[in-house]
């Protein structure tokens, strides 16, 4: 059946052509987030110089903190805002809760598979630190982890207490996007 | 998974197990859509209805209960909107029931009032200091007593903890907020969101079609659901005229400048907002008048001054534009701010004068001195601000210094106006607020926020220090409306250099700095003072003749409010020092007391709930939550976040896919 044969070959081209490009969405994904880390890297330093440059010409956010994680030194721009789209390059800081540093809780997020992928490794002693863009750094000790349903909205209160939340999905390995769980530091201002 | 199925096709038939390689690509491919759309979830929602969510044996979700019966009070005194909410629930599930009230809030508003009264138990809000509160509630717990934290966990959302509601008990709940009429185009209009009405269901996460599954039922009702009854009683200070509503409310005059507006259930509409507009009726002069409030011993006075409906002289006017075109404003904030000098450019009058400064890291003036606005001198304004670049650094107070001279050379009598846009993103904030406050003199600042994210703190401030106002354009879009509204607003300043004195010496008055009053806008200021009987005397200038009144106070009516708009206003101003470098923990002090004092929720300060039945009268029950089957399934409020990419499920449908794929072509071939 040489008709069936010619079918099944361009049909098994359209699934490899198909393959190709999801792996591509994929990869590019990863890509994303490295590459803006670099270039938000670079507007980072302007800000602490004084006048903080775009990070790049369309870019529809700026950057409020440099998050270190002195467990293993990874540093990770922080950006205004927690939605999907500013995630996608960088730790989203939730509006309407504290500003770095400041009296209250500053609760951010981002990706368990990208930036808050070294968040598995962090537990209770570890060191947290902030740079702000007046170059004030803030440190947070961890207190707790704990693994909340993502409906437990009780992890983003606002108190007269100096916090840092970080939330990110949990479990770590899991390959399905929608998990119901999420993973959260908890940190408090070392005075 | 690859190594089984090859090994499946040495003893079938080759087209068979094709076959099924197939089915089971385009399997993968139809999924493929599904299964990436998970990662578009929601994030915090930020509005949503009003009603009793009562806890379901599955954890974390609810069922919501509409209520039998809600009366909405609202008292406007001045441009203050004071919200009472008093809800009715009623159980009639069979069964002791605990769960949330949750309660949609206006922008920067917070419930500062609480009573809930369940069965026979009465419950109140009182405010205490942060950790006061958590003390008192850990220790109320201990007790065994009913005791509820209320913080806000998500802005605008108001939730508070119902317990131990009896069978065919009743919850009444009553909240109070405050907040301040819109004004907009001459009118001033309050909104009142109509989701505490039975049937509404938002637009997102609430359970659909709920009614009809409740374990509540609204009792001796139609299908309709609780009845509502809202009344406004309106004392704005001044005459006014066209009241009016979308809802065919009934409004009748109750004597001298006091109305009020009443509606109900056969009027008002589930989903469709309360709205209430009303127009100050404006005379031949600017004209003042004064509401009082008492609170302990001290009195707290709203003073109004209307503008008149025209002007007798148009002022002339000297306009300085502050554009800046430092490297922070490229892309698309540069474009705004062009676009906004531009239709600032065609709208000056031949006989005012105006000049540009363009700064970044220097500040260029248009104009060495300001010229009027013909035709040569705009023309050279256009070309100039077409080749204004984004580039370079922020120095604001070289460009601050032209705008603001020592020695202004502009003649008494003539308006003089600085228009300052910018992104403000500024290292040296106090320099340039005490610069602003030192050298103001006759000048007024106006601040135009420009670009995704501008720095508010900064222009909010600079305006209040520069008597002026701060306008913020999100986008491009935006930038006609929002500037007309600004000039059409500038064009007419009534009186200005106005000030406030009063003979109690230790009188104190928000704001501090007056500013001017413009046509169409009523302008208030609230005084806290000692001696109830003291008078307050109000100066001003109508060009260049002095305008002044005298206001003795009227004794306390009904008007609600003053005191907590002041407090809030003080609180505020405490705040703002720590941004100017004060010792947090002495303005925290300050904070406390004035929220205290005036039952305020704070940032240092929240409303506890607490349980005020008498002990042996606390007739409680032991809450079993409801059976999941029969109800809506509820998840809320809110969700955090979706924090995970797809990457990785895409990387190994990706990956599997062409790996299938070229195994299964090379087995074809």
């Amino acid at each position: 059946m040489p008709t069936l044969k010619t079918a099944t070959r361009t049909l098994l081209a359209v699934a490899l052509l198909a393959g190709l490009t999801t792996g591509g969405e994929g990869l590019w994904i990863y890509a994303k987030a490295k590459l803006a880390q670099l270039l938000l890297e670079i507007s980072w330093r302007s800000a602490l110089a004084g006048e903080q440059l775009r990070p790049w010409p369309w870019a529809d956010t700026r950057a409020i903190a440099r998050l270190t994680i002195e467990r293993d030194g990874a540093t990770i721009i922080v950006l205004a805002g927690a939605s999907g789209r500013t995630m996608a390059f960088g730790p989203g800081h939730l509006d309407g809760t504290a500003m770095p540093g400041d009296i209250g809780n500053c609760v951010i997020t981002a990706h368990r598979d990208t930036h808050f992928a070294p968040l598995r490794y962090v537990g209770p002693g570890d060191i947290l630190t902030l740079q702000r863009p007046d170059g004030a750094t803030i440190r947070y000790r961890v207190q707790a982890t704990r693994v909340v349903p993502k409906s437990d909205t009780s992890v983003l209160r606002q108190d007269a207490r100096t916090r840092l939340t970080l939330i990110t999905c949990y479990p770590f390995d899991a390959i399905r996007p929608g998990t119901p769980l999420r993973w959260v530091v908890i940190a408090q201002k070392v005075a | 998974m690859e190594t089984n199925d090859t090994a499946t096709t040495e003893y079938k038939p080759r087209d068979y197990s094709l076959e099924r390689w197939i089915v089971r690509l385009l399997l993968l491919l139809f999924l493929l859509p599904f299964v990436t759309q998970a990662q578009e979830t929601t994030t915090l929602a930020t509005n949503e209805g009003a009603g009793l969510l009562l806890k379901t044996a599955t954890p974390g979700t609810y069922a919501i209960v509409p209520a039998v019966k809600s009366e909405v009070r609202i008292t406007v005194t001045g441009p203050i909107v004071r919200t009472t909410v008093t809800q009715t629930f009623h159980n009639t599930t069979g069964r002791c029931v605990e769960g949330l009230y949750v309660y949609p809030l206006p922008e920067l508003s917070a419930v500062d009032t609480l009573k809930m009264t369940i069965g026979s138990r009465v419950i109140v809000g009182e405010i205490r200091e942060r950790e006061q509160a958590r003390k008192e509630y850990e220790q109320a717990k201990s007790e065994g007593r009913k005791a509820a934290l209320v913080e806000q966990q998500r802005p605008n959302v108001f939730t508070t903890s119902v317990s131990g509601v009896m069978p065919d008990d009743d919850a009444i709940i009553e909240i109070a907020y405050q907040e301040m009429a819109q004004y907009e185009n001459g009118e001033y209009r309050l909104r009142f969101p109509m989701v505490v009405a039975p049937r509404y269901t938002p637009a997102h996460t609430l359970a659909t079609s709920v009614a009809a599954k409740l374990p509540f039922t609204p009792s001796g009702s139609n299908n309709n659901g609780g009845t509502i009854a809202l009344s406004v009683d309106l004392q704005p200070g001044y005459s006014v005229r066209n009241i009016a509503s979308a809802q065919q409310a009934k409004s009748e005059t109750l004597g001298n400048r006091h109305y009020r507006v009443t509606a109900d259930s056969s009027t008002l509409q589930a989903g469709h907002d309360f709205e209430l507009s009303w127009q100050p009726d404006l005379g031949t002069n600017p004209e003042a008048t004064v509401l009082t409030e008492k609170l302990g011993e001290e009195t707290y006075a709203l003073v109004m001054v209307t503008p008149p409906a025209q002007s007798a002289v148009r002022l002339p006017r000297e306009t300085i534009f502050i554009i800046d075109s430092s490297g922070s404003m490229e892309g698309a904030s540069m474009q705004q701010a062009k676009a906004a000098l531009l239709l600032a450019l065609g709208d000056l009058n031949p006989g005012d004068k105006f000049n540009i400064i363009d700064f970044d890291s220097m500040a260029r003036p248009l104009f060495s001195d300001s010229k009027f606005a013909d035709a040569s001198s705009i023309a050279a304004a256009k070309s100039f601000v077409e080749k204004i670049d984004a580039d370079g650094g922020t120095e604001m107070l070289k460009a601050l210094q032209l705008a603001m001279p020592e020695h202004p050379t502009t003649p008494s009598g003539t308006v003089r106006q600085v228009i300052f846009m910018t992104d403000g993103q500024v290292g040296n904030e106090q320099e340039l607020f005490s610069f602003i406050h030192s050298r103001l003199g006759e000048s007024r600042l106006f601040t135009v926020g420009i670009g995704a994210a501008p720095n508010s703190h900064f222009m909010r401030n600079a305006a209040r220090f520069g008597r002026g106002t701060f306008t913020y354009i999100g986008d491009v879009q935006q930038v006609q409306e929002r500037m007309s509204e600004l000039f059409g607003k500038l064009d007419a300043p009534m009186m200005t250099s106005i000030s406030v004195h009063s003979s109690d010496s230790i009188a104190e008055s928000w704001p501090e700095r007056v500013p001017d009053l413009y046509r169409g806008e009523p302008l208030v200021v609230a005084i806290r003072v000692h001696d109830a009987n003291a008078k307050i005397t109000l100066h001003g200038s109508i060009g260049n003749e002095a305008w002044s009144k005298e206001l003795t106070l009227p004794p306390a009516g009904s008007s609600e409010g003053i005191a907590r708009l002041w407090g809030r206003e003080k609180i505020e101003s405490l705040m703002d020092r720590i941004t100017d470098g004060s010792d947090p923990n002495g303005v925290e002090a300050e904070v406390i007391k004035v929220a205290l004092q005036h039952h305020l929720v704070s940032q240092y300060t929240s409303l506890v709930a607490i349980d005020q039945t008498p002990q042996g009268l606390n007739a409680s029950c032991k809450a079993e939550p409801l059976p999941t089957g029969n109800t809506p399934d509820h998840a809320d409020p809110g969700t955090l976040p979706q924090t995970a990419t797809p990457a990785g499920l895409l990387l190994l449908i990706g990956g599997s896919l062409t790996l299938i794929a070229l195994i299964a072509l090379r087995i074809v071939k």
